[in-house]
């Protein structure tokens, strides 16, 4: 091995562990949603990855109306689909929780069955509806940023919106965490997470903590569904591998954990760059799934749990 | 407390109501006498003809995952990978063999089970330490393999270096994989990332169409699939039912109702639910056959596609979880909605959607709960819905 073969595969190394890292707060931010359903309500939610696809056609649909700078669609994106998050949980989902489902007398493994099965309904609806609506045509959030880089060295670069949404996610999921420490209705959530029952009896109106809860879950959803419509391109029927990578995210950085889900998504986005680079685009997909898996089948509590 | 089911519980379950569902017997084989003569009748090219078919096909398809989720408490969204495993098996076989039909037909029900045994067979073993040396062993044939074809290159009939280490590696890894032992929403997400997995290896691989899909040819009219899948749909409905009122059956229910509970018992758990998987396995990629046989044509796409599991998921919740009746209404059902409404709208999966989403909220039995309690009693001897311990406080 040469000097410039060595050389060029350094480069190969940095350049992945570094998309890999950027990639992490992507992820993270798509599966911060997913966490949060899970830490608080034990509902996998697994229309999740649909309610990112959603986001990202509002997106547009929002853009097309007033044509301003992409990031100024934030600010009507998250509200909305804060108040979908809010109303989808109190007039759906709250209906199938482990509480209702006792009171209806049903055997606790429908509890544990009807809530996969209806977001698992969600999902094939809201891809049909996308389907219906806007055809099966791919759509980009239009932005002069999607390929501009920042050169650290000669032959060595970083996407600037890769890092903007590293950074983003950072912000977001430690302002997500204040909020859940300092404030009154995250101390709320907290509670409810912790049992449901007590914080009912202690005069917690349950019902709309997991309303308020699902909201923030779908509030990311809108950050993270923004994000995917700015750096790549998407389809209706896109939804369901963002669950997967999303729950993975969830399962690696230990189930339900906040800072958890940096981590995961950093571990997932370095193994999945790192196998494209080695053994091609398409063993990317592949070794993220067999991560999952893995991580699943050996150590389902997570990674960086004792 | 509801004593019939204790009694149930107690006394030898095959006899309990024997003589009650006479009348039913009788009206299950005249529908099954009335189908035999229905292409006679209809014409044999009929539309009606395909309509039945269809709807046996999605059946077996619900019986299958109904196994599963409503009698053994294991919530797959990965059945498509068994359909996608037995379509492509099919088509390779006849492309590349040109195999009689009723091999083919075998063929492609023997592979899913046989992908299935590899996604158990960690379960099979007790000891850790003798299945880490199995997994050495396969490493060790597979490291061997790969350097044979390093020197000899007309030995990789996978016909390409990628797919050839993906799929090797893949099924290593999954044959170590305790796929078994996870349990909710850990076990489907689980047998969803399985599916996509294998879907990625097949749209990539040269020998299975590179991603654009094969022709099955099966030269086979539609009245033979017809009634081969009545046949498939009569064995198997009548299958389940004898096998749910076995101790199995049994034994089965009370790993579904509280695992931990039924292993101190005494009950084989990773044995009852190896069975169980194996069985669905095998009837889902036999019920996959006929489907692309009439189909005659597979794509990656299509063979595993998510929305098999949104169909199954359908026929299963319409009809009724957990009951012998259940996917036979909802198949019913779904060809109503998607084959005859869904074509006239264009929209039969949204529709199918909503319906299971609203159904679910409204009526969590199903249609078959809707029959009343008496014949709930006959198809399920543990109710499945019921919680027992608080179905006597007048709730």
């Amino acid at each position: 091995m040469t000097t410039e073969d060595f050389y060029w595969a350094l480069i190969d190394l940095a350049n992945g562990l570094m998309t890999g890292a950027t990639l992490g707060g992507y992820y993270a931010l798509i599966s911060v949603g997913l966490a949060l359903t899970f830490g608080v309500m034990k509902l996998v939610n697994l229309s999740h990855g649909d309610w990112l696809i959603v986001a990202a056609y509002l997106a547009v649909v929002i853009l097309g109306l007033y044509p301003v700078s992409p990031f100024w669609v934030l600010l009507p994106l998250v509200p909305m689909m804060f108040v979908i998050g809010y109303v989808l949980q109190r007039g759906l989902l709250n209906r199938v929780s482990t509480f209702a489902v006792e009171r209806r007398g049903l055997s606790p493994i429908m509890a544990m069955m009807l809530p996969l099965l209806i977001t698992f309904g969600i999902s094939t609806v809201l891809s049909q509806a996308l389907q219906l609506v806007f055809s099966t045509n791919a759509q980009t959030i239009r932005n002069d940023y999607s390929f501009s880089a920042i050169a650290l060295s000669q032959d060595l670069s970083i996407s600037t919106l890769r890092l903007g949404f590293l950074v983003l996610a950072a912000v977001l999921i430690g302002a997500l965490a204040l909020f859940i420490q300092r404030t009154h209705i995250g101390r709320a959530i907290r509670a409810t997470s912790d049992d449901a029952e007590i914080a009912a009896l202690m005069g917690m109106r349950t019902a709309h903590v997991y309303g308020v809860a699902s909201g923030l879950s779908l509030m990311f959803a809108a950050f993270a569904g923004f994000m995917i419509g700015m750096s790549r391109s998407f389809q209706p029927f896109d939804g369901p591998p963002y669950l997967l990578t999303a729950f993975g995210v969830v399962v690696i950085g230990g189930l339900g954990s906040l800072g958890g889900c940096f981590l995961g998504g950093i571990v997932l986005g370095i193994t999945q760059v790192l196998a494209g680079t080695y053994f091609g685009p398409a063993a990317q997909q592949l070794a993220g799934y067999l991560l999952i898996l893995l991580v699943l089948a050996a150590r389902p509590q997570g990674l960086f749990k004792r | 407390m509801d004593l019939s089911n204790l009694s149930a519980i107690g006394a030898p379950p095959v006899t309990t109501n024997a003589s009650k569902s006479a009348p039913w017997r009788i009206g299950a084989l005249v529908l099954l006498a009335a189908l035999v003569i229905v292409p006679l009748v209809v014409g044999t090219d009929s539309y009606i003809v395909h309509l039945l078919m269809t709807a046996f096909i999605f059946a077996t398809l619900g019986h299958a995952w109904n196994l599963m989720a409503g009698y053994g408490g294991m919530l797959s969204v990965g059945q498509q990978v068994f359909i996608g495993i037995a379509g492509f098996s099919e088509a390779i076989l006849i492309y590349y063999a040109a195999a009689p039909l009723v091999a083919v037909w075998i063929f492609a029900g023997l592979v899913p089970l046989a992908f299935a045994a590899l996604l158990v067979a960690p379960m099979g073993i007790r000891w850790p330490l003798r299945r880490s040396w199995a997994l050495v062993v396969f490493f060790c044939l597979v490291a061997g393999y790969e350097i044979a074809v390093t020197v000899k290159p007309e030995l990789d009939i996978f016909g390409d270096n990628f797919t050839r280490r993906a799929f090797l590696l893949l099924f290593l890894f999954l044959g170590g994989l305790p796929l078994l032992r996870l349990r909710g929403a850990h076990f489907a997400i689980a047998t969803w990332l399985i599916a996509e997995s294998v879907a990625t290896i097949f749209s990539g691989w040269p020998l299975a169409g590179a991603g654009g899909g094969m022709q099955v040819n099966a030269d086979v009219d539609l009245l033979t699939l017809y009634y081969l899948a009545l046949g498939l749909v009569a064995v198997v409905t009548l299958g389940i039912f004898l096998w749910m009122r076995s101790t199995f059956g049994l034994a089965l229910m009370a790993v579904r109702d509280d695992e931990d509970a039924a292993a101190s018992s005494g009950i084989d758990v990773m044995r009852i639910k190896m069975s169980i998987f194996l069985i669905s396995a095998f009837v889902t990629g036999l019920a996959a056959g006929l489907y692309f046989m009439d189909a005659m044509i597979i794509t990656p796409a299509s063979g595993f596609s998510i929305s098999w599991s949104s169909y199954v998921v359908f026929v299963v919740v319409a009809g009724g979880m957990g009951t012998v009746s259940g996917p036979l209404i909802g198949a019913i059902v779904f060809v109503v909605v998607d084959r005859i409404l869904g074509q006239m709208s264009g929209q039969g999966q949204l529709v199918l959607g909503l319906m299971s989403i609203a159904l679910m909220l409204l009526l969590p039995q199903g249609l078959a709960g809707l029959f009343g309690r008496s014949m709930r009693r006959r198809t399920h001897l543990i109710p499945f819905l019921r919680s027992p311990s608080i179905s006597g406080e007048g709730q």
